[in-house]
């Protein structure tokens, strides 16, 4: 098993109904751009998360196509307004060997 | 004449200025002696605020890792079953690097992970692993504010001295294509610049480091080796002795500074 790719999801400020909150996910993964190369010379093929998608409550608030200038770790801040009943945060992830991640985090009131 | 006088002092000093850097990320260091400054004196203001946020540190990726696979995910065997609180664990990290009479060698923090690792179901495997830098990013975060412990036990008291003196033998000899021993520069040159970097005493209270320009954690046998190759010298493999030998130095080099927790570096 390769090692796995960290991620953290969390916020600003108190969670309040009505609250615009800014979201922070970011995660460790090693974005490689597909123009570096290894020890012995050869070229690491290009794997970079190039989709995350985030949801509230299943609803999608946000969604990146990201490119190989992005940094690692990924970071990315996004407002999140707090719903009533609070809710869940879902933030899922691709990569380009096929791998997937998803992040959650309970909006608690 | 007090015109041009006037004109050459304001010209003049910003000129002077712009020479030093002139930009927000100018280091303040202090004035008088720096040898006994931390890695984190060297931080530029806007590297500082990063590191003080944990909501933009990345190092909160592993502490958070670190602390899953201290608890423990469902079904798995966990850090706490045999070690309980990580509050417990407070003085560990100020142990290492020691002698380990089972091992006959120097070990440090990360190695006893390793080990420690090897008598659960899910042992772990090389030192930068994620999961071994979790925990000693976790383990050191849980020491800081303290000093190393970085004393022999009596038993192993003549061992123990021994490598120490050949620690303080590799940071004193030449090495590399550069021609440069550790001394040359974090003894004799503290403060001034190498290329874009101001050089520090070279104190290891912050590791594991994030560091930018690997773009993930590693630890100071990480960063020993990074030194190695930046003199051009043959680089050790990973665990080395001599990588070893020269933590023990650098750590009892740096006797009654606290350790400061994973920290960020350029």
């Amino acid at each position: 098993m390769s090692s796995p790719i960290l991620t953290r999801l969390a916020w600003t400020g108190p969670v309040k109904a009505g609250a615009n909150l800014e979201a922070r996910w970011s995660a460790a993964h090693p974005m490689d751009s597909g123009f570096r190369v290894d020890d012995s010379g050869r070229q690491i093929p290009k794997n970079i998360i190039h989709t995350v998608r985030a949801y509230l409550n299943d609803r999608l608030i946000m969604e990146a196509d990201l490119g190989t200038a992005m940094t690692s770790p990924v970071y990315l801040a996004f407002p999140v307004l707090v719903p009533p009943e609070g809710g869940i945060v879902k933030v899922i992830w691709k990569d380009d060997l096929g791998q997937m991640g998803e992040t959650q985090q309970r909006l608690v009131l | 004449m007090r015109w041009l006088l006037l004109l050459y002092l304001i010209f003049g000093a910003s000129l002077i200025s712009r020479a030093q850097g002139g930009s927000p990320e100018i280091l303040n260091l202090p004035k008088g002696p720096l040898n006994h400054l931390s890695g984190q004196a060297f931080l530029s203001p806007s590297l500082r605020a990063i590191q003080n946020d944990p909501g933009t540190n990345p190092v909160s990726l592993w502490l958070d890792q670190g602390k899953a696979l201290w608890l423990g995910q469902a079904g798995q065997a966990s850090c706490a079953e045999c070690h309980g609180n990580i509050e417990k664990m407070r003085q560990a990290a100020t142990h290492f690097p020691k002698w380990s009479v089972k091992q006959q060698k120097l070990i440090n923090l990360e190695d006893q992970i390793l080990t420690c690792s090897e008598r659960t179901q899910r042992p772990l495997k090389g030192l930068e692993n994620t999961d071994v830098l979790s925990l000693s990013a976790l383990l050191h975060q849980t020491s800081a504010g303290l000093n190393f412990q970085i004393v022999p036990k009596d038993e192993t008291l003549q061992r123990w001295q021994l490598e120490l003196n050949e620690g303080a033998k590799l940071f004193t000899t030449r090495i590399g294509r550069m021609n440069l021993a550790c001394t040359h520069c974090h003894d004799l040159n503290i403060g001034k610049t190498m290329r874009a970097d101001v050089i520090s005493p070279g104190h290891p209270t912050g590791f594991p480091i994030f560091k930018l320009s690997w773009q993930s954690m590693g630890s100071v046998d990480r960063r020993l080796r990074a030194c190695y190759s930046g003199v051009q010298a043959e680089v050790p493999a990973p665990g080395s002795p001599e990588l070893r030998q020269l933590e023990l130095f650098l750590k009892s080099r740096a006797q009654g500074m606290p350790i400061e927790g994973p920290s960020l570096r350029r």
